[in-house]
This record gives structure tokens, C-alpha cells and sequence, in this order.
């Protein structure tokens, strides 16, 4: 049973503000994904947590302890590394049981444990092994097998998925996702990957340069974006992003009009439009000249150009239209997001 | 990969197998003198006609060599650890950690590299007369344990050491000293070799130290001790000097042929892979 949480945490190097100001509480056995682009301050966040780098300012609780100063040997949190970090002169069953002979376990036991925890993730074959001798998604389980076999407080992943194949990254966290759930630990998993943390998160934190954008549930973070550039980074293709003009009073973009939107008349604002609310309809008002499709299965990324904005369709491939075509196109007047043009900010109008 | 043309290639086996004949020579040259009985030792031919192990008998019973070679062993062994232990902690503290003066420290100790020993032996043996220590075993080991370039070797080799396996281990619950014992002394053991076979030559061959700091067979060197076959008024005694000096390099001999495997890995090593 173990809860982690950040009060006002910073971090930074020099003069370089890694981490300003975190607060986030993660509740016992949750999963809670750190995403963001490289230099967001995701992993130097996990790396407080871990202990591997030092507080400059703020606290972090392990339940009810202050581990801010604490080493990271006496955390009891396990980590697996981007590039697994596997000790290249021990065999696969030394390099799980490392940790349990620090902590002076009988050698019976922990040939016992290393067994079940390999068992646990497939690689029982591979004991004897050497990681010079295994595979990418090999070396993968074997870094998650040392992590489970100490049963720690806290499981860690830096970007665990992001050496391996698509299709091998796919199963992976699904096997991560399932063996976290079984175990109920707490993880807290870093990713710039917007799909692993959708698809694995029970909460997910969004973070750009060293600031957190917005924490919810992944539906949450779809649905209810608080700012552009989450907007933008959760869904996959992003969310379309179109200035709006100012004529006569009343707002207009990507050829529709909006009327007046409360006192924001004065004010630039931007609307947002997911790919995957827009269908293509003649006699709809607003109109896109198609510059490319692409097929990605039963459906099309429809790529063009509209009111002097870039914008992006998901549609069914049979309603796609063909490269060339400026085809009408329309989408639900509830699936309109607006944004503050200055910075970003949701508008709830 | 550079292919050289036909005559090239002969051109650089004649340079190189000539380069490679002038140190085997002299070697040789040696190692037959050795075997050859005090009649032949001036004869034309390099090697014996009448080839004899009295050489070998004369060396142990007009020396006491088996006492200097025991000297040379011990002290050569215990220097040759003690300065890599203290090069490893030394270097892995300035690759490792941060703390204030690390960069003048390693620059001090790049530049005790710079010093030439006949600028310091004279106040090292008077400090080592003060001291008690003439003519004793510690004399010709504790003033040569700090190795700047042992230091410089390894810390570059720890530089390039991945962090990940650093972090892994402390994860895994490991103190420092634990790291660098079962993490990263295993990683290092191709350098480690390399540097064991330097300083051991380096300390095996070494004449001018010894030869100040030591006078009786308490602590005398075999590399002094078989200077004794020499005698400027009644001749060299070649044959046994040549004797004592095949044996006196069998030691070094046995350490490259022990480490080269270790040296070769070093120069095709692609790095730590986790």
C-alpha cells in the first residue's frame, strides 16, 4: 500500500528550470503516465522520485514519509530504464537477483523468486543467459522481471517501450498494463508516446517545458483539454488548431461563422476541431481543398487546407474524398473547442 | 578498410618484420649467450655449440638470486595493487561525483604526471631515511603508489561508463562502494589488465629507485642484484649475467602472456552494452 505525492517540486540545473512547481498525488496501486516532448521534465520527475536527482526545492512523500532526501537504495522503488540497464557481466538470473542479494535474502529463496518472477514474464528459459545474448523485447522482460521480484513500494518506467519494434511495443504494454494491475503497485511510467500513456494511464499527467499542463484520466484529457498544447499532444492525429478572424462584431473560422462569443470580441481566439469530428458534406459552408489521403485501414487521413489553416479529417476511407477535390466539410457545433489566442488557455463558452 | 597493392604490401612486411628483428635480436642474443659455456661466449657464432645449463647452476649459487627475485615479486605485486587500487578509487571519485576543487585536484594530478623523477627523488629519500624506511621493502613501494596516469586511463574509461548501470544499481539498493565493486570493477577488467601489465613492467624494469633505496638482499631488487656479475677489474661474467637476465625476464613475460587476451579485448572493445 503505498501513495506518492509531489508537493511544489522543482528542479533546476544552473540556471535551467527543469521542473517548476509540481504538486500531483498518486493514489495506492494507481498508474499514473508522465507525457510530454524531450525537455518537458518528465523523466527528471521520475528521477526525483526515484532519488537518482536531487530536490532543489519542495517535497515528495511516500506515504506518510518525507523521502525528499532520502538515498535511492533505501526507497524500496524499482526502476526500469529506457535501455533496461541490465549489468552486462551477469546472467539474466543474477542480474534479477542482484537486488534481493543486497538485501542479504538466502540464496535458496531467491533462486525461488527469481524463478516465479521469471515465470511471471515468460523468460524462464533465459536465466542463463547473458544480455549480450538476448533480444530487444528480451532485454525488455528481463529489466521488468528485476523490478517485480523485489516487490517494491513504487514501480518506475523511463520510456521502457521505446527501444522496441511498433508491433512489439503494442504487446508490451499491454503485458506491462496486465502485470501491474495483478501486482497493484503503484507506477508512475514516463513516455513521449500520447498513445502508450492513453492506452495505459489511469491518470495522465501532460507536462511541457517543466510545467504541468493538465493531470485527468485520458478520456478526460481527450475530451476536456485545458490548453492547446494539450489539445494538440493527446489524440492521434492532433486536434486542428485555426485562428479566428474578427468581422463586423462577430467571430469566424474555417469559413463558419460563430456569432459573438461572449466579450472576447476584442480578443484573438482560436478554435479546435478533432480530426475525427469533421465529415465531408456538399452543402455544408465550410470548404477544404484535399492535398493528401492516407489510408490506415478502414479509415483516412484526409490532409488539406481550409480558410488558411492546415487541417486534418478522419473519415471512414469510403467517404474520403480523392486528392485535388475541395469538398464542403462540417462537424458538430459541440465538438468546437475554443482557445485563448495569447496563451492557449480553454475558453468554456 | 584500406587494401594495399602487391608491392606495398612486401615493402611494409620487410619494414615491419626488420623493425620486429631489432628487438627480437638483442633478446635472443641473450637467451643464447646464456646456454653457451665461458669458451664460447666470445666466439662468432650467436649461438652455443656446446649448449650448458652451468650458467643457470653458477647464477643461484654465486647470487643470491632467488632472495632478490623474491624481493622483486613481492614488492613489484604489492605496488602494482596498490596503485591500481588507488587509481580506481581516485578515478571513479572524478567521474562519479560531483564536489568542489574536482577540476583543479585532477589537474593536480595531471600535472604531477609532468614531473620528472629526478626532480623529486632527492627529498622522497630523505624523507624515506627520516622515516626509517632505507633498504626496506616500503621504501621501494609506498613513495610509487600514487599513478597519475592510471588515474587519467581509468577516469576516462569510467566517463564513457553508462549512468544507466550507476542508477540500476543504486535502485537495486546499492551502497557506493558496492557499485563500483560489483557493477563496474567487472566492466573495467580489460583496462584493468592493460594497466596491471604497464605497471608491472614499469615496476619490474625499474633500476634507478632501487638502486638508491636499497643496498642489502633485505630488500635489494633481482634488476640490482644481478648487476654483481658485473666487475669492472677482473671482467663481466657474462655467461651468468646472461643467465640471471633471461630468468629476471621470465616474470614480466608470464604477466603479458597472462593479461595480452585481456589487452586485445581493450583495443576491440565496443563499450559496455546493458
Amino acid at each position: 500500500m503505498s501513495s506518492v505525492r509531489f508537493v511544489d517540486v522543482r528542479k533546476t540545473f544552473d540556471k535551467v528550470v527543469a521542473v517548476q512547481g509540481l504538486d500531483l498525488s498518486i493514489a495506492d496501486g494507481e498508474f499514473v503516465v508522465f507525457v510530454g516532448p524531450s525537455g518537458c521534465g518528465k523523466t527528471t520527475s521520475l528521477r526525483m522520485l526515484a532519488g537518482l536527482e536531487e530536490v532543489s526545492n519542495g517535497q515528495i512523500w511516500l506515504d506518510d514519509s518525507d523521502i525528499t532526501r532520502l538515498p535511492a537504495k533505501e526507497r524500496d522503488m524499482a526502476m526500469v530504464f529506457q535501455n533496461y540497464a541490465l549489468y552486462p557481466h551477469m546472467s539474466v538470473a543474477e542480474n534479477i537477483g542482484f537486488a534481493l542479494t543486497l538485501r542479504g535474502v538466502p540464496r535458496g529463496q531467491i533462486a525461488e523468486r527469481v524463478r516465479k518472477a521469471a515465470d511471471m514474464v515468460q523468460i524462464g528459459h533465459l536465466l542463463d543467459r547473458r544480455p549480450r545474448e538476448l533480444s530487444g523485447g528480451q532485454k525488455q522482460r528481463v529489466a521488468v522481471c528485476r523490478a517485480i521480484v523485489r516487490d517494491p513500494k513504487v514501480f518506475l518506467f523511463d520510456e521502457p517501450l521505446s527501444n522496441l519494434d511498433p508491433q512489439l511495443r503494442t504487446t508490451a504494454r499491454g503485458e506491462i498494463r496486465a502485470l501491474q494491475r495483478r501486482l497493484g503497485t503503484t507506477s508512475v511510467y514516463v513516455t513521449h508516446d500520447q498513445i502508450e500513456a492513453m492506452t495505459m494511464a489511469d491518470r495522465i499527467v501532460v507536462m511541457a517545458d517543466g510545467a504541468v499542463q493538465q493531470i485527468g484520466s485520458p478520456v478526460d484529457l481527450y475530451e476536456n483539454p485545458a490548453n492547446t498544447f494539450v489539445a494538440a499532444f493527446i489524440g492521434a492525429p492532433p486536434m486542428n488548431i485555426a485562428p479566428m478572424s474578427a468581422a463586423d462584431g462577430a467571430l469566424r473560422a474555417l469559413d463558419r461563422d460563430f456569432g459573438r462569443i461572449g466579450d472576447r470580441l476584442a480578443n484573438a481566439c482560436k478554435i479546435g476541431v478533432r480530426p475525427e469530428s469533421i465529415v465531408f458534406r456538399d452543402d455544408a459552408p465550410s470548404r477544404m481543398s484535399v492535398s493528401q489521403v492516407e489510408i490506415i485501414g478502414a479509415e483516412c487521413l484526409v490532409y488539406g487546407e481550409a480558410d488558411g489553416a492546415s487541417l486534418v479529417a478522419r473519415v471512414e476511407r469510403a467517404a474520403a474524398p480523392r486528392i485535388g477535390e475541395r469538398v464542403g466539410f462540417d462537424w458538430p457545433a459541440d465538438a468546437t473547442y475554443f482557445f485563448d489566442a495569447v496563451d492557449g488557455r480553454r475558453l468554456h463558452i | 578498410m584500406l587494401v594495399l597493392s602487391r608491392p606495398w604490401r612486401i615493402i611494409g612486411q620487410v619494414l615491419l618484420f626488420s623493425l620486429a628483428a631489432t628487438i627480437v635480436a638483442p633478446l635472443l642474443l641473450v637467451v643464447f649467450t646464456s646456454f653457451k659455456p665461458p669458451n664460447e661466449i666470445y666466439a662468432g657464432l650467436p649461438w652455443p655449440q656446446s649448449p650448458t645449463f652451468q650458467n643457470y647452476i653458477d647464477v643461484f649459487e654465486k647470487l643470491s638470486l632467488a632472495i632478490y627475485l623474491w624481493n622483486s615479486i613481492a614488492t613489484t605485486v604489492l605496488r602494482v595493487a596498490g596503485q591500481l587500487v588507488l587509481a580506481v578509487l581516485a578515478a571513479y571519485a572524478f567521474a562519479r561525483f560531483q564536489f568542489p576543487g574536482r577540476g583543479l585536484l585532477f589537474a593536480l594530478v595531471l600535472g604531477a604526471m609532468m614531473i620528472p623523477h629526478q626532480l623529486t627523488f632527492l627529498p622522497i629519500y630523505l624523507m624515506i631515511t627520516k622515516l626509517g624506511w632505507f633498504d626496506t621493502w616500503t621504501a621501494l613501494i609506498v613513495p610509487n603508489l600514487a599513478m597519475p596516469l592510471a588515474v587519467l586511463l581509468l577516469r576516462q574509461h569510467l566517463l564513457s561508463f553508462p549512468r544507466e548501470l550507476y542508477d540500476a544499481a543504486s535502485m537495486d539498493g546499492a551502497s557506493e562502494l558496492r557499485i563500483l565493486w560489483s557493477v563496474v570493477l567487472p566492466n573495467l577488467k580489460p583496462i584493468l589488465a592493460a594497466l596491471t601489465i604497464v605497471l608491472f613492467v614499469d615496476c619490474w624494469n625499474e633500476y634507478f629507485w632501487p638502486l638508491v633505496v636499497t643496498e642489502t638482499e633485505a630488500a635489494m631488487t633481482a634488476q640490482i642484484g644481478v648487476r654483481r656479475f658485473l666487475n669492472a677489474e677482473q671482467g663481466d661474467d657474462l655467461g651468468p649475467l646472461m643467465a640471471a637476465m633471461t630468468i629476471v625476464s621470465l616474470p614480466a613475460l608470464a604477466v603479458f602472456l597472462f593479461f595480452q587476451r585481456q589487452i586485445i579485448q581493450t583495443f576491440v572493445s565496443v563499450g559496455v552494452k546493458g
